[in-house]
Order: structure tokens, then C-alpha cells, then sequence
């Protein structure tokens, strides 16, 4: 009992996902998931656990990603306009994805760290950047060749997941630098004072970001096999929804983890698709998902405010 | 002489495991000016905590002037007169001085639901003039203020309800003397007007000077309550830690020698505040003392020798002539430091006690690129053996560590990165006799193999006790310096300092 009231910031977010589960599988009578369906949710899920993961580094060190979408969308689009015209092997599209989207978060991160400026802001203006170039240099969706049907294959897709999951566990939770990205989102004095060298560790942290924010781009444009202008928008809330249902403090911290992201990413998807499959209109899936999340949000309020005390 | 301002019945108070109170009574009578003594955990803060409404208490019952009492917050409590200074930072950053003091009580200078800023700034202006800090100006952002003056605006605050109980949280190790003075004297006058003062610390000499009855808790029980007369030092430690304590307090050695390798050194330091054209040698194996007034200047010595603010001009370096202008560049060359202002600046108060010590020796620690918890784990029980650090275990966050334990945290972080020079900005804050004796001892030990250490403190006997060399500072300038000598007298050294 004593286990389970400590770790119940670890253990609430898995019941969490079980309920969910559980609950769509009764009400669909089993359809969320049919083949078909799976594959649907597995495709979202596989995109927004790469984001959610590669932003829990940023939040785990107080930071806030507004841009993750803009930066996804344009990691795609860049690639596939520089294919489209130039007809190079697909396999370009993947370093290209990374290396756009490693520009953006450094361009983002240097402004954010140097400057000392509220990520909540410079992240925003990226967004709009991105998204501007986005529309700019597309002029309306484009249509990739059927190559990249080739990097569309799930063993491939899992082996690549389970790689960079396990390598971002590892870093974050398993290695100084890691530790140190925590601490920063602890107490940035402390941090600070500690010998942590800040302003590097946040920069790592976005380029650990920007590598599976430009994988994940890769892999959107073998499944779909198009670019849309608007491709990617509103994730940086899912990202956001994610990492607080998945039991994380949106302030960061040591209790920042890899596996709250991925736990409330599958959360919110389920949530999301179920939804939708149960028959409930789409504009309703919102309503339901901010509920949740507002009460999740109060529940954390109401712990940290116990868990205040002047000494 | 002997009505009753408040009585506490056999108060039980748990935290998880931790059986912070077991059955304690105590009472305090008008007019009084009770001290609270007892070793770090042994429940001072807790009970006191529960008389100022804070937390409730598990069973017992508490009577203020005989009725029953039971305050359901701070602000209930100081409706009820009962006030509390606590023992770590209480105002509220990011807003100004008089904000701070009339915090809740907007509403004494709302008038058509806008409130009249000038004349809260005014009222601010007269509590701290009345309580002999005219000097802060109530306009001020409460950042801009140093620890000193931030404790002196929780003073007004408390005081301006005027309140018939005051509670004084270990407060005065942190302030120098005319912060304490400034207590003092409010407890004096507190204790004239027929009302009554708790007064919590760790210095014996402080509490006989000033208190007119003794209080004794350990381990959450209460020992003994002395008057007076029967106050005194060694049968109060004995009654605090159950035993006769032995051994040196201090050091007992006046050799005061040092090595002749100068390995930090301040050179023409200018910061655009305190200091002007400061300069400071500290030597292999030496503990460098440093004493002044608060303002005085040495507090941002510290801050620079380690690189958390740069000098306008001038420059601290190492041995090997490496710049330090940033705290990792100094802690990559082995030195440590401990900020007075603890909770906020020297550790990760929601963390744990483990990640909080190994924090600053995770490349230590690391193997093939990984961290283990095993190693960690060994890390943190050294530091918790070796310091006598009271907790359950070292997976507990330290926000639920007594203060003087906290400040142990600290001070082990930096004994396992096995600092070379050790910055030390009054380590022993707050922190009980037997526990300081150790770490007293702890630094000797430092020094005998070679370290060196810059003690900075507001407490002169500690520096007296502990330096090879003093350095008295005033104004932003070394005023006095002073080898180790038996002739050193607190008396000389506060000539030099106003
Ligand atoms: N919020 C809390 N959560 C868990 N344990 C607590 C909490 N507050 C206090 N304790 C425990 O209760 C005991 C008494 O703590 P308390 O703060 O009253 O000690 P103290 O006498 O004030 O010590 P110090 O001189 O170090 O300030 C300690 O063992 C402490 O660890
Ligand atoms: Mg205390």
C-alpha cells in the first residue's frame, strides 16, 4: 500500500491506459480494434510517441514546445520537394528530415538559451516560421512517388522505434546527462550551482528533440506517401496532453521520464480514435479530451500544493 | 506573572514513518521568553508549526488563554495573535516589499475595490522604520533584497497584527548582529507587554543571554523545562543529546600554518556593488575565514570565487591559472560551495536526498557511459553515515527533512565530489551543537590533508574557532586580517567591522 501511494504518479497513468481501454473495448463491442482500426491508431501513435518522447526532453528541463508540429510539417516538406524534383533515392529523405529539423530546434534552442527567453515564446514564433515556410514553398499539398511505399514496413518501423525509445530511456533516465536535464527543470539555481553546465545540456536536449522529431517526419512520409501544408498541426498539444496524462510534470524535473510520454501518448491517441469509432462526432473528442485533461491538470495541482511546505 | 497564553496537550504528530512528535505538553505563560533547544529532527519546528496553524496535529489539544484552539491556517492562527517566522525563506518572490508585509491584507487600503498603493507604501515604511529597518525601502522588489532584510520583512509582517505569541523558527544563525539585535529587542518589548515568544536555536549562548526559560525536545519528546537558574551549557547538551558530549568543539591546535601554494586568487575584484579593488589569496591547506557585517561585501566574495556572478573587473583564478567564470568551470576543478540561501540556490527541494548528493559527481560516478543506481546508492549512504543525516531512507525527498538535516545534504554533496577548495557561505546554519562539532571536525580533517577551505559565517566564534587566517571585511574591503592566535577576541574583531 505504502508502494503503491508513493509511486502513484508511476502507477495511475498505466491504470489510466488500461481503463481506457478496457471502457472503448466494451462500448465499441471490440471494433477500435479491428485490422483496420489498429492500423490507424498504431500509424498516429507511432508519429506522436516520436514527438512526445523527443519533447518530454525539453519539458523535463522546464522548457515548453509549442513548434514540434511546424518543425514536423516542414522536416517533411523540404524532403519531399527536394525528391519530387530532383528524383534522388527515397533513403535521402531520412537524413535531410533529421538535418531540417536539427536547424529549427537549434535555431530555436540557441534563441531560447542565450537570450534567456520563455520557451513557451520562442517555440510559438518557430511554429509560425515553420508553418509559413510550410505553405510557402509548397503551394498546396504534394504527392511523394510510390518509393517510399519501401520505408513503410512495420518490422523496420518497430525496429527503429524500439532502438530510438530505448536509447532516449537510456539518456534520460540512465546517464548524467540526463540527470542533469532533470535537475535543471528542478531548480535551475541549484542546477546552476551544482556544476551543471546549463546552457549545453538544454542544447542537447533539443538536438536529442530535433533527431526524433526528423525520424518520425521520415517514416509520416513513407506511410502516407503525401505531405500535407497542414501536416503535423495540433500535435504540439497532443504532445502536451500526452505528457501530463502520462503522469509528468509540465514543470519538468526528476520525475520527468520517457515512459510518461509514451504511456500518455497511447492514452490520448486511444482516446482519440475510440472516440471517434464509439460514434461520438469528432468535435465532441475535444471536449472529452479537455475534460480529461483539466481534471488531471487539478488532481497534479492539488498534490504539489500539499506537497508545499514552508520550513 | 503566570497566566496562560497557550497550552499544548500531549500533541502526537506522524509523518509516514516518522513519529516527528510523541505525546508532548508544553505551555507558555505571559510574559515570557521561551527558547526551544533540541538536535536537528528532534520536533521544534513541528510543534511550533502546529501552534501557528500550519499543519493539524494527529491527536492532542491545544488552549490559547484556556480556551480551545484549533487554528486551521496561518492566517487563522494570526487572527488568533499567534505568529511565526519561519526557519527557511517565507516571502513570496517576484513582488515588492510592502506587498510582502501586507500579503492578505489588501483590503485595509481597498476603497472602491482599488487599492491605494501609497498609502500600503507609507504603513510598509512605518512597520520597518518602527522595527529599526527603516533603511529597506518598501517600494523595493523583494529580490533585490538579501537574505538578511527578506527575514526582516517577514518580521514586519508578523508583527504589524500585532500578534500576543511570537514564534521565532531559527532565525538568527542566518542574520548578523543588528538583524539579531533587532530581534532581541522585539522580544523584550514582547515580553514587557505581558505576551510571549518562542525562540528556537542552536546557540547556547544565545538563548541563555536572552531567554528567561529553557525548553529541552528530543526525538520528539519533551526532556525538561529550565528556568533560569538552571540553566546551563553542559547540562542542557546533556539533556539535547542523551549524553556527556566529549572532544574538541572547535579545533584545539593554534599552529594556524598553511601550505605556501596559493590555489585560488582574487585579483582587483570589482563587482559594481559591494566590492571595490578586492583581492584574496587563498593557500593549500588553509582555512580562510571571513567575518563582516551582511552588507559588508563577503557573501558576494563567495558568490564570485566560484563563478555564479562576474566581476566587472578583475579576476579569480586557480593554481594552473584557469579563469573560473562559471560554477562548472569551478566544480571541474574540485570546488565546492555552500549558498546561504539553501532551499533555493543549494538544492533540489522536491528531489530526493540521493539525487541531491550525487548530483554534482554524476561524471564521477558514471561507468561506460551510464549511471548505476548502486553506485549512487553507495555515494548517498556514505554521505548519510558519515553525517549522521536523520531520515528513513535516501529515496525521501528532503522537503520533508528537518533543516538542520537539509543543510547536512549539502554539505555531503560536496564532501563526495571530494572538493580541493571548499567555499563555505555559513554552512553550519541552523544546525545543532553535536552535528556542528562534526562538521567542525570534518573540515579540520579537510585541511589536515591538504584541502582548503573559505569559511565565510556571521557567527565569529565559529571563525575564531576554525581559521588559520581572518579576514575582517567592511564596505566591500578587507578591514583587518589576523592570523590564528589564542589573543583573538570576538570583541577585537567587531572593532574592524564597523
Ligand atoms: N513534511 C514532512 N514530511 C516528512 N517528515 C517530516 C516533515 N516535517 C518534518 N518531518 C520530520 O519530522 C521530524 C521533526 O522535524 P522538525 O522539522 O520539527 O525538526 P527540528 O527540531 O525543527 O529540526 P532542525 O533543528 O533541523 O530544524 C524530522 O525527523 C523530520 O524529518
Ligand atoms: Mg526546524
Amino acid at each position: 500500500m505504502e508502494f503503491i501511494k508513493r509511486n502513484s504518479r508511476t502507477i495511475l497513468p498505466f491504470v489510466g491506459l488500461v481503463a481506457v481501454i478496457i471502457i472503448l473495448l466494451i462500448v465499441s463491442g471490440g471494433r477500435i480494434f479491428d485490422p483496420g482500426n489498429l492500423n490507424n491508431i498504431l500509424d498516429q501513435s507511432y508519429t506522436v510517441v516520436l514527438l512526445s518522447v523527443g519533447c518530454s526532453f525539453l519539458y523535463a528541463h522546464g522548457g515548453f514546445d509549442l513548434a514540434v508540429g511546424g518543425i514536423y510539417g516542414l522536416s517533411m516538406m523540404i524532403p519531399g520537394i527536394l525528391i519530387l524534383r530532383t528524383s534522388m533515392s527515397i533513403w535521402f529523405a531520412l537524413p535531410i528530415c533529421i538535418v531540417v529539423s536539427l536547424v529549427c530546434y537549434l535555431l530555436m534552442g540557441i534563441v531560447t538559451v542565450k537570450l534567456q527567453l520563455p520557451a513557451f515564446i520562442t517555440s510559438l514564433c518557430m511554429q509560425f516560421i515553420c508553418r509559413g515556410i510550410v505553405t510557402t514553398i509548397s503551394k498546396g499539398n504534394i504527392t511523394l512517388p510510390a518509393d517510399f511505399a519501401a520505408g513503410d514496413s512495420w518490422v523496420l518501423k518497430i525496429i527503429v522505434l524500439i532502438v530510438l525509445l530505448g536509447g532516449a530511456y537510456i539518456l534520460l533516465q540512465r546517464t548524467a546527462f540526463g540527470k542533469f536535464n532533470r535537475a535543471i527543470g528542478e531548480n535551475p539555481v541549484a542546477a546552476r550551482q551544482s556544476g551543471i553546465n546549463i546552457d549545453k545540456v538544454r542544447l542537447l536536449a533539443y538536438a536529442v528533440a530535433a533527431l526524433l522529431v526528423g525520424v518520425a517526419g521520415f517514416f509520416s512520409m513513407c506511410s502516407s506517401r503525401t505531405v500535407a501544408t497542414l501536416a503535423g498541426s495540433g500535435y504540439e498539444m497532443n504532445v502536451i496532453v500526452a505528457i501530463v496524462l502520462g503522469g509528468m510534470s509540465l514543470n519538468g524535473g526528476m520525475d520527468s521520464s520517457v515512459r510518461a510520454a509514451i504511456v500518455g501518448t497511447l492514452i490520448v491517441k486511444l482516446l482519440e480514435n475510440g472516440l471517434v469509432i464509439i460514434g461520438v462526432s469528432s468535435t465532441w473528442t475535444n471536449f472529452v479530451i479537455g475534460v480529461v485533461f483539466l481534471v488531471v491538470i487539478l488532481f497534479n495541482y492539488k498534490r504539489n500544493k500539499s506537497g508545499f511546505l514552508p520550513r | 506573572m503566570s497566566s496562560e497564553l497557550i497550552r499544548a496537550e500531549n500533541i502526537v504528530k506522524n509523518f509516514g514513518l516518522t513519529k516527528a512528535l510523541q505525546g508532548v505538553d508544553f505551555a507558555l505563560n505571559a510574559g515570557e521568553i521561551r527558547g526551544l533547544i533540541g538536535e536537528n529532527g528532534s520536533g521544534k519546528s513541528t510543534i511550533c508549526s502546529i501552534i501557528s496553524g500550519i499543519y493539524g496535529c494527529d491527536s492532542g489539544s491545544l488552549f490559547l488563554k484556556g480556551e480551545p484552539y484549533t487554528p486551521t491556517s496561518m492566517v487563522d492562527a494570526q487572527q488568533h495573535g499567534v505568529a511565526m517566522i519561519m526557519q527557511e525563506m517565507g516571502t513570496i518572490s517576484n513582488i515588492k516589499v510592502c506587498d510582502n508585509i501586507f500579503i492578505g491584507k489588501e483590503a485595509l487600503f481597498t476603497k472602491n475595490g482599488v487599492v491605494n498603493r501609497r498609502a500600503m507604501r507609507k504603513a510598509a515604511g512605518k512597520i520597518l522604520e518602527e522595527l529599526g529597518a527603516g533603511d529597506i525601502d518598501p517600494w523595493a522588489p523583494i529580490d533585490t533584497l538579501n537574505f538578511e532584510n527578506r527575514k526582516l520583512v517577514e518580521i514586519a509582517r508578523a508583527m504589524y497584527d500585532d500578534p500576543d505569541i511570537l514564534i521565532v523558527d531559527e532565525t538568527t544563525t542566518a542574520l548578523s548582529q543588528r538583524g539579531r539585535d533587532i530581534i532581541y529587542n522585539l522580544c523584550d518589548k514582547m515580553s514587557s507587554q505581558g505576551k510571549g515568544v518562542i525562540f528556537i536555536s542552536h546557540d547556547l549562548d544565545e538563548i541563555m543571554e536572552h531567554c528567561t526559560a529553557l525548553t529541552v525536545l528530543r526525538d520528539g519528546v519533551l526532556i525538561d523545562t529550565l528556568e533560569k537558574e538552571r540553566m546551563e551549557p553542559s547540562l542542557i547538551k546533556s539533556l539535547m543529546v542523551g549524553r556527556e558530549m566529549v572532544g574538541d568543539y572547535y579545533r584545539s591546535d593554534y599552529d594556524g600554518s598553511y601550505g605556501e601554494e596559493v590555489v585560488l586568487s582574487m585579483k582587483d575584484i570589482y563587482d559594481g556593488r559591494e566590492l571595490k579593488d578586492f583581492n584574496l589569496e587563498l593557500h593549500k591547506g588553509e582555512i580562510l575565514g571571513i567575518g563582516g557585517l551582511s552588507e559588508c561585501g563577503m557573501h558576494e566574495v563567495g558568490r564570485l570565487a566560484f563563478g555564479i556572478e562576474k566581476p566587472l573587473q578583475g579576476s579569480v583564478t586557480l593554481a594552473d591559472g584557469t579563469e573560473i567564470n562559471q560554477p562548472y568551470v569551478a566544480t571541474k576543478h574540485r570546488v565546492g560551495y555552500i549558498s546561504k540561501n539553501r532551499d533555493q540556490e543549494s538544492m533540489m527541494i522536491t528531489a530526493t536526498i540521493l539525487d541531491n548528493i550525487v548530483l554534482p559527481s554524476l561524471k564521477d560516478i558514471t561507468r561506460s557511459g551510464l549511471l548505476f543506481r548502486s553506485d549512487e546508492k553507495k555515494m548517498a549512504e556514505e554521505q548519510r553515515k558519515l553525517l549522521s543525516i536523520k531520515c528513513n531512507n535516501v529515496d525521501q525527498p528532503v522537503k520533508g527533512l528537518s533543516g538542520g538535516n537539509k543543510q547536512k545534504v549539502v554539505f555531503g554533496r560536496w564532501i563526495a565530489n571530494k572538493s580541493e577548495i571548499l567555499i563555505l557561505d555559513c554552512p553550519t546554519r541552523g544546525v545543532d551543537i553535536g552535528v556542528k562539532q562534526a562538521m567542525y571536525q570534518l573540515i579540520y580533517k579537510l585541511k589536515q590533508e591538504g584541502k582548503s577551505v573559505i569559511l565565510i559565517s556571521e557567527e565569529l566564534a565559529e571563525i575564531i574557532g576554525m581559521s588559520d587566517r581572518i579576514i575582517i571585511m567592511k564596505d566591500g574591503a578587507v578591514s583587518g586580517e589576523f592570523a590564528r592566535s589564542e589573543d583573538i577576541t570576538e570583541h577585537k574583531l567587531i572593532e574592524y567591522m564597523i
